[in-house]
């Protein structure tokens, strides 16, 4: 046998170790049982949820530096748990099942699984850990913090977002302006491996001059909550490959704060 | 009460079967026994619960979820130990009467994604494309590894594998 089969091969836990081990896991046998009716499924929790335009309406309604955000997630069903499974395509079908979740409030999956988004904020420059960064000419950081909780539970998720899978506009008045997913933040404040997460990390959306423009001259009497908002979507979120789900964000940001901001 | 006795049965054969082998895929990324026996333990107490919510298809999709949580957790588990201490150097096993010492200080050169991948394929046997899905990364990153690997590490591997 090869040197380095060999050398593996001695890898091995003792029995004594092994003995211990099953007794811990038939006593968490025993012990379980109750978990398994209180996992949620998001189609169920889904039901009754507002629609997302009601939502914003709702949320514009004296609105300060933090509104309401609605999270709009829909969780595909889960199909064979393999590992190893490819994994389906996301289908826009599923946005007539999505719930929408308010920010704080949390998403759970039927493995425990959560993610949370914890506020919204916009500025000119953005501080993550030790860099700053800065926008382009005439840009703005449009800031999500999320929590992901993948860890819940019992594993490790995974998060594949990217450009690729994100889609982000804001809306003024009926002008689409798209916006850019900021990857390499993301990375920076989840993971560098493989875009693994675990807890908090901001999810930063960057919009050219031309949408500050287009806020900074329309009239703040036209400005609402039908005609002016902030999308984020993201498609292909997967948690070990069981699930994939449609991450789907969309805010208002009242005129006034914007330009205050700014 | 069939169905707890199954899962009760599933449990002593997955230690059986493929406690070593998790063991082996922790210490890829930890390097010392005692942080691995903490894996392990973590990856089959998550084994309990994920048998209360679903079956696996067979042994090897469950040998498939083993590791998978278990890369998962290791690198989680380095992730967020770096703060406390420096990174454990990787400590090759020496089985008595036997000398590694050239094979450990090759392996030592390796990041642990790598040492990962090559136990993953010329100890277990998975493919490239297998490796992809646990690791998360592409198929052909895989096998651009582990033809570096191979190189550096022909020498200790049979011909032909």
């Amino acid at each position: 046998m090869c040197e380095y089969k060999s050398c593996m091969d001695s890898l091995t836990l003792d029995g004594d170790f092994k003995n211990k081990l099953l007794g811990a896991m038939l006593e968490e046998a025993d012990r379980g049982g109750k978990g398994s009716d209180i996992l949620a499924n998001m189609h169920r929790k889904s039901a009754g949820r507002v629609a997302v335009r009601a939502a914003l309406s709702a949320a514009c309604v004296g609105v300060l530096s933090i509104a309401v955000i609605p999270v709009v997630i829909a969780m595909l069903p889960a199909g064979n748990a393999a590992p190893n499974d490819e994994m389906t395509g996301n289908t826009g079908s599923d946005s007539a099942q999505a719930a929408v979740i308010p920010i704080g409030e949390s998403a759970i999956d039927k493995y425990g699984n959560s993610i949370t988004f914890t506020g919204v904020d916009y500025a000119l420059s953005l501080s993550c850990g030790e860099n700053t960064y800065l926008p382009g000419e005439e840009n703005v950081f449009i800031l999500l913090s999320v929590q992901l909780d993948l860890t819940h539970e019992w594993y490790s998720g995974y998060v594949d977002i990217t450009g690729e899978n994100t889609c982000a506009c804001g809306y003024v008045l009926g002008e689409d302006y798209i916006m850019s997913f900021r990857e390499d933040i993301f990375e920076e404040t989840f993971s560098k491996s493989h875009g693994r997460p675990y807890g908090e990390g901001e999810l930063v959306l960057e919009v050219d001059g031309q949408f500050l423009n287009a806020v900074r001259n329309a009239d703040p009497e036209e400005i609402n909550g039908e005609n002016f908002a902030v999308f984020f979507e993201c498609a292909d979120f997967g948690v070990e490959g069981d699930i994939q789900s449609k991450i789907q964000t969309s805010f208002y940001l009242s005129l006034a704060e914007f330009k205050n901001k700014l | 009460m069939e169905n707890e006795d199954t899962q009760k049965s599933i449990m002593r054969r997955a230690v059986e079967c493929y406690a070593d082998c998790i063991f082996r895929v922790a210490y890829q990324y930890l390097g010392n026994r005692q942080d691995c026996e903490d894996i392990v333990q973590e990856v089959f107490l998550a084994l309990v619960k994920r048998l209360r919510l679903d079956s696996f298809n067979d042994d090897e999709h469950m040998k498939a979820w083993l590791i998978r949580v278990a890369i998962n957790k290791s690198i989680n588990f380095v992730k967020y130990n770096a703060r406390r201490r420096t990174s454990p150097i990787y400590i090759a096993p020496q089985p008595e009467g036997e000398n590694f010492s050239a094979l450990y200080e090759e392996l030592n050169r390796l990041p642990a994604e790598d040492r990962e991948i090559i136990y993953l394929h010329y100890y277990e046997g998975y493919t490239a494309k297998e490796i992809a899905h646990f690791i998360g990364s592409g198929e052909n990153a895989v096998h651009k590894r582990l033809s570096r690997a191979r190189e550096k590490l022909k020498n200790y591997f049979t011909e032909g594998e």
